[in-house]
């Protein structure tokens, strides 16, 4: 029913612009090669959303933001703990290091998530291969800041603004 | 009810193509993917066509000089575009380089929803310039039906999944709050204050609902004055508090949105469609 439901409202608006004149007329004027690149690209979005396609027909994905209800006694969120070499114990910001990533995006604290939150690998294997690559990428742009060790931890603070607790999800001593 | 950009000036349409691979450009030049290449490669997942690839050409891709190639070759190719005629002869291998650094970037992280507009826009900027019909101008128009129909997809699914029950929780201050706690590109986290400040909380809950059904009905702007009036703004709003709140720019979204709804075309001002 919910899927009936979203189907009907995007049916509704995209009814609604293609039913008006001007866009009739203006689909009449456009060459036809080009309405048949749009129209695939329109199918496309809708086809690769209504499917919940995650990436395999990629650029159409599953467009969900926002769309179950949440709400929590804590707070989780991760934080990249560094210490160097010299002792300097500091927060890494891990979308610095890797812009591609993280440039106004969530892009690798969800990675992040996904291997930290990982019920199967008790060990978290990726999560310590993951820091240890975000070390290096670190240590390159800050040749001076040699990096002891790197971790991973799971910062917990309770709705209510007190006080917060971490916990330690991954951590790896560097050579 | 006119139709925005139904008969845009090419200069106009110059301006949106230059648009769609401009950001892709500044992109390119500017963000070092090439540093992904220090990520292992076990954690390298590649969406789509990427993945059907045999292993040993998928660690070739995400190697640093192949990174840098591709970087390199995507930014010359979207320089040539800004121009009809780069557009017309490089404009699709210019998209395919652009898919790949997309995919390549996608494989490491999840998918990036702010990107792929822009993705799409410069395919039909592609299309637009190859087949051009003298004197018609078509790309505007498409670049922002695409655009707004990612809006409509995004809030459909919110109000048919989430229902009322999700516009009345207080779930927009838990994930407000939980965003601007990461420690991310930008650290403006407005969101914070929103467990202390009860008036902000309740502007959040206030403005969820009227900014999805702005969403729901986005592609309306385009045939509706008095809605465009409406929906561009909260749309534009959005963007900017989300940005604030929680330290998310959909910055490539809200560049197209201010070409093709704030900057005028002046053959449309002429005919009083803007």
């Amino acid at each position: 029913l919910r899927l009936v439901l979203e189907v009907i409202l995007i049916a509704c608006v995209l009814g609604v612009f293609a039913l008006r004149a001007s866009v009739r007329a203006w689909l009449a004027a456009t060459s036809r090669p080009f309405l048949v690149v749009c129209a695939i690209l329109l199918a496309g979005l809708v086809a690769g959303h209504l499917s919940r396609n995650r990436g395999k027909a990629f650029p159409f994905v599953y467009w969900y933001m926002y769309t179950q209800p949440e709400t929590a006694e804590v707070i989780e969120h991760l934080h990249i703990t560094a210490i160097t070499t010299r002792g300097e114990r500091f927060e890494l910001n891990g979308a610095h290091v890797f812009p591609s990533l993280g440039l106004g995006t969530f892009r690798l604290y969800s990675r992040l998530l996904g291997v930290a939150y990982d019920p199967l690998v008790a060990d978290k294997p990726d999560a310590r291969a993951l820091l240890r690559g975000i070390a290096l990428g670190y240590e390159r742009l800050h040749p001076e800041r040699r990096l002891g060790s790197i971790a991973l931890e799971m910062v917990t603070t309770p709705y209510t603004k007190a006080r917060y607790e971490r916990r330690v999800i991954a951590a790896v001593e560097l050579p | 009810m006119t139709l925005l950009h139904e008969q845009p000036s090419e200069r106009y349409a110059s301006l949106v193509r230059g648009t769609a691979f401009g950001t892709w450009l500044v992109k390119l030049a500017f963000e070092p993917v090439q540093r992904l290449a220090v990520l292992p490669d076990e954690l390298f997942a590649p969406p789509g066509p990427l993945a059907w690839l045999p292993a040993a050409t998928q660690h070739a891709l995400i190697g640093e000089t192949s990174l840098c190639a591709l970087r390199i070759l995507g930014a010359l190719a979207c320089l040539a575009c800004l121009f009809e005629r780069g557009a017309r002869t490089l404009g699709l291998p210019a998209f395919l380089l652009i898919y790949m650094h997309e995919s390549v970037v996608r494989g490491y992280g999840h998918t990036n929803h702010a990107e792929i507009p822009a993705l799409l826009a410069v395919l039909i900027c592609a299309a637009g310039a190859t087949f051009r019909v003298p004197g018609k101008y078509p790309e505007p128009l498409a670049v922002a039906l695409v655009l707004l129909l990612t809006y409509t997809l995004t809030a459909a699914h919110r109000i048919a999944y989430g229902g009322l029950q999700l516009f009345l929780s207080d779930s927009i201050v838990y994930w407000s709050v939980h965003r601007a706690h990461f420690v991310d590109s930008w650290q403006l986290g407005l969101g914070e204050h929103a467990l202390s400040w009860p008036w902000f909380a309740r502007l959040l809950q206030v403005s969820f609902p009227v900014v999805t059904l702005c969403e729901l009905v986005a592609p309306l702007a385009l045939i509706s004055r008095r809605l465009r009036l409406v929906i561009v703004p909260g749309i534009l709003g959005f963007h900017v508090g989300v940005l604030v709140i929680m330290n998310i720019l959909f910055w490539q979204n809200a560049i197209l949105l201010v070409v093709l709804f704030l900057v005028p075309d002046p053959v449309a001002l002429r005919k009083g469609n803007v």
